[in-house]
C-alpha cells in the first residue's frame, strides 16, 4: 500500500476576476520506503504539490478538488488541530536553503530541541541527548559545535544536514524535500544524497524529492512523477523514465542536462 | 560559505553602549536612583511618614567639617530654632550652641526591611533631638530628602510596571494582528485606533474618574499602573504589527508551521524575537511617558495621595509662588524627575545606535 496517494488534485489560484489551475488534476502515488522525485520546470506546480501535502498553501491558493490520501486518511478534509499532529511528527519537509529556513537568532540546537519539545513527552537532558545522536545520525562529526552554533555559522553543506536532523527528529514516515541540493556544490551535493539514501534504509523513512535536476533523478530516485505546467506527463520507475522517455517533455529535460 | 556580515544580528552591538559615555553616566545615575528607591528604609533618615511641624519649611541644612576655630572635626550639623518676624514669616536661625554630630548605621525610626525583616538602622542621621534635613523640610516639617529616596520607589517602579503590562499586550496584540492578518488584523486593528484617537491625558483622567474613591494607596499604585500600560499599547501594536506583516513572509515561519508548531508558539518564539531590538529601545523609550504621565496625575492630585509619596504628588506643593519663593529646595523632586526622563531618554537612544542596523556608521570613513 502507498504511504501516499495523491488523486486528482487540482489547485486554483485567484487572478483577478478568474481563477487560473497551478496543480491540474495530478495524481501520483509514493509507495512506502520509496524514493520518489517530482520533477518539473519553474512554475510547473511541484513545490505547490509539495506544500498542498502538508496543507500549507499560501493565502490564495485553494485545494478545489482531489484527496490526498496520507495512510489511508484524507489530509484535504483533516481539521486544523489534527493537522498540526501530522506535520513534524508524520510528515516532515527539508527546504532548499536552510539559512532562510532556520530561524537566524536562535542556535541550531535549540531548533530540533524545539520539534522534540513539541512533539514528544522527552526531559530536557533526553532531548539534548537527542539532539546530539540525531545530529550524528547525518553524519556531523562535532555535533556540539554545529548545535551551539547559529545558522549563518555554519557551511551549505552544515547546514543542509542539520535540517535533516531536524526534519527527522520525530521520526515522520514521509520527508519531503523541496530542491535539498540546488544550492550546494557538487561534492557537498553528491554526499547529501547517499545520506538520503542511507536515511531512507536506517529510518525506513519514504522521501518525495522536488527537483529539476535529473542527474539527482538518476543517482537517487525509485520512482519519478514530471510535471509539466501542473499536470503529470509522465510517471514510472526511475530508470525506466530516463532511458525511455516518452513525453516530449522529458526528452527535452533530459536533453538540457546533458 | 562565507561569514556574510549582513546576517549577523548585530552581536557586537550591545558592547558599543560602553564606548558612549553620556550613556553609561545615565545608566549610572538610574542604578543610584533604583538602588536609592530599592533600600529607601535604609538609605533615607526619617521614615516617609515622619513629621514635625516645628521644622515646617525649615531650609537644607549644611554639614559642616569645621569647627568654630577651623580645625577639622568630625562632620556635624548645628541645631535651628525658629522665630517669627513682624509680618509671621518664618526664619530660622543657626543656633551654634547646639552641635548634632553625624552618625552612620544609626538607630532611628523602626521598618521592615524589604518588608520582612523589622530593622530600625539607617545609613546616615543625627541624634535626637537634633534633626537632619539636608534637603530641607516641607510644610508638615518631612525630612524632603527621605521623602524623595520613598517618591522615588513609586515614580520609578511605576514606568517598568506600565511599561511591562503594556508591552506584554502590543507585543501580543501586535503580533497576533500581523501573523493571522485578514480580519481579525481589521478588528485589532481598528480597536488601537480608537485608543489612540482620544488624546491620552483626557483618557487618563477619564479612566482615573471610574477608580473607586476609597481605594487605599495600593489599590489607587496599581490603579494608576493599569489605566498608563490601558493608553500605552495601541500604539505598540500598530507598529509591532506591520513588522510581524513581513516577519511571517520568511521561511522559517513556513518552516515552523512544517514541524507542527501552534501559532502561538510561532508567534512568541519566531516571529516577536525579530522585532526584539526595535522594542527594547521603544521600552527605553517610552517609560519617560509613564513617570511623566504618573507625575502629572499627583501633581494635580489624582494620582498617589499624602502621606504617601511620589514626585509629582512632592512636586504638587511647589505649585504655589509664594511657597516657590520663600522655600526653592521643595522643587527638587522636579529636578529628579528631569534627571530621570532625561537617563531613560539618553539610553534609549544609545541603544538605539548600536542595536538599529539602518542607523549603523561605519567608523572606518
Amino acid at each position: 500500500m502507498s504511504l501516499l496517494d495523491i488523486q486528482d488534485l487540482t489547485i486554483e489560484a485567484k487572478q483577478g476576476q478568474g481563477r487560473q489551475a497551478i496543480v491540474d488534476r495530478v495524481s501520483f502515488a509514493v509507495p512506502e520506503q520509496n524514493i520518489v522525485a517530482l520533477v518539473g520546470g519553474s512554475g510547473s506546480g511541484k513545490t505547490t504539490t509539495g506544500l498542498a501535502v502538508m496543507r500549507l498553501l499560501s493565502p490564495g491558493l485553494n485545494i478545489v478538488s482531489g484527496r490526498i490520501y496520507f495512510e489511508g486518511n484524507d489530509v484535504v478534509a483533516m481539521p486544523e488541530g489534527e493537522l498540526r499532529r501530522y506535520r513534524g511528527k508524520q510528515m516532515a519537509m527539508v527546504f532548499q536553503e536552510p539559512l532562510y529556513a532556520f530561524n537566524p537568532v536562535f542556535r541550531v540546537g535549540c531548533q530540533i530541541e524545539e520539534v522534540l519539545q513539541f512533539h514528544t513527552d522527552l526531559t530536557k537532558g533526553q532531548r539534548q541527548q537527542r539532539v546530539d545522536a540525531l545530529l550524528r545520525q547525518v553524519e556531523i562529526k562535532d555535533p556540539g559545535r554545529v548545535a551551539r552554533s547559529y545558522p549563518y555559522q555554519l557551511s551549505g553543506g552544515l547546514r543542509q544536514r542539520a535540517m535533516l536532523a531536524q526534519a527527522i527528529a520525530a521520526n515522520p514516515k514521509l520527508v519531503i524535500a523541496d530542491e535539498p541540493t540546488s544550492n550546494l556544490d557538487v561534492t557537498v551535493q553528491a554526499r547529501i544524497l547517499t545520506l538520503f539514501k542511507k536515511l531512507r534504509d536506517d529510518l525506513k523513512l519514504t522521501v518525495l524529492i522536488i527537483t529539476h535536476d535529473l542527474g539527482l533523478v538518476r543517482s537517487l530516485a525509485d520512482q519519478v512523477v514530471v510535471l509539466s505546467s501542473g499536470r503529470v506527463v509522465e510517471e514510472g520507475p526511475a530508470g525506466e523514465v530516463l532511458q525511455h522517455p516518452r513525453h516530449v517533455y522529458t526528452q527535452q529535460l533530459l536533453e538540457a542536462a546533458k | 560559505m562565507s561569514k556574510d556580515k549582513h546576517f549577523v544580528p548585530s552581536p557586537g552591538g550591545l558592547r558599543n553602549f560602553r564606548k558612549n559615555p553620556w550613556a553609561v553616566c545615565c545608566l549610572i545615575i538610574l542604578g543610584v536612583f533604583y538602588a536609592g528607591a530599592f533600600l529607601a528604609d535604609f538609605v533615607s533618615p526619617y521614615s516617609y511618614q515622619n513629621e514635625d511641624r516645628s521644622y515646617s519649611y525649615c531650609p537644607p541644612m549644611e554639614i559642616q567639617f569645621l569647627d568654630e576655630e577651623g580645625r577639622l572635626a568630625r562632620p556635624f550639623v548645628y541645631g535651628v530654632t525658629i522665630s517669627f518676624d513682624e509680618f509671621h514669616k518664618r526664619n530660622y536661625i543657626i543656633d551654634k550652641a547646639e552641635k548634632y554630630p553625624l552618625k552612620f548605621w544609626m538607630k532611628g525610626d523602626t521598618y521592615q526591611f524589604l518588608g520582612l525583616i523589622p530593622s530600625s538602622r539607617h545609613l546616615f542621621g543625627v541624634d535626637a533631638p537634633g534633626r537632619l534635613m539636608i534637603w530641607g523640610a516641607d510644610a508638615r516639617g518631612r525630612d524632603l530628602f527621605s521623602r524623595i529616596v520613598y517618591g522615588g520607589r513609586v515614580s520609578l517602579s511605576i514606568g517598568l510596571l506600565g511599561v511591562a503590562i503594556s508591552f506584554t499586550i502590543g507585543l501580543l496584540v501586535g503580533g497576533i494582528a500581523g501573523y493571522y492578518g485578514g480580519r481579525i488584523d481589521d478588528v485589532l486593528m481598528r480597536i488601537c485606533e480608537m485608543f489612540m484617537m482620544i488624546p491620552g491625558f483626557y483618557l487618563l483622567l477619564a479612566l482615573r474618574a471610574m477608580v473607586p474613591a476609597d481605594f487605599n494607596s495600593v489599590q489607587v499604585y496599581f490603579s494608576i499602573v493599569v489605566i498608563l500600560s490601558f493608553i500605552g499599547w495601541a500604539s505598540l501594536a500598530r507598529i509591532i504589527r506591520g513588522m510581524c506583516l513581513s516577519i511571517r513572509e520568511r521561511e522559517f515561519v513556513l518552516a515552523a508551521k512544517v514541524m507542527g508548531l501552534s501559532d502561538f508558539r510561532i508567534i512568541v518564539r519566531h516571529i516577536l524575537p525579530h522585532t526584539l531590538s526595535y522594542s527594547i529601545i521603544a521600552i527605553m523609550l517610552s517609560i519617560p511617558g509613564y513617570i511623566l504621565a504618573e507625575s502629572a496625575l499627583s501633581l494635580i492630585g489624582l494620582g498617589i495621595q499624602d502621606p504617601y509619596a511620589s514626585w509629582g504628588n512632592l512636586l504638587s506643593e511647589a505649585m504655589g509662588i509664594i511657597q516657590i519663593n520663600f522655600s526653592p529646595w521643595i522643587l527638587l523632586p522636579g529636578f529628579f524627575i528631569f534627571l530621570a526622563v532625561m537617563c531613560f531618554n539618553v539610553i534609549g537612544d544609545a541603544l538605539r545606535d548600536c542595536l538599529d542596523p539602518h542607523f549603523q556608521v561605519d567608523e572606518n570613513i
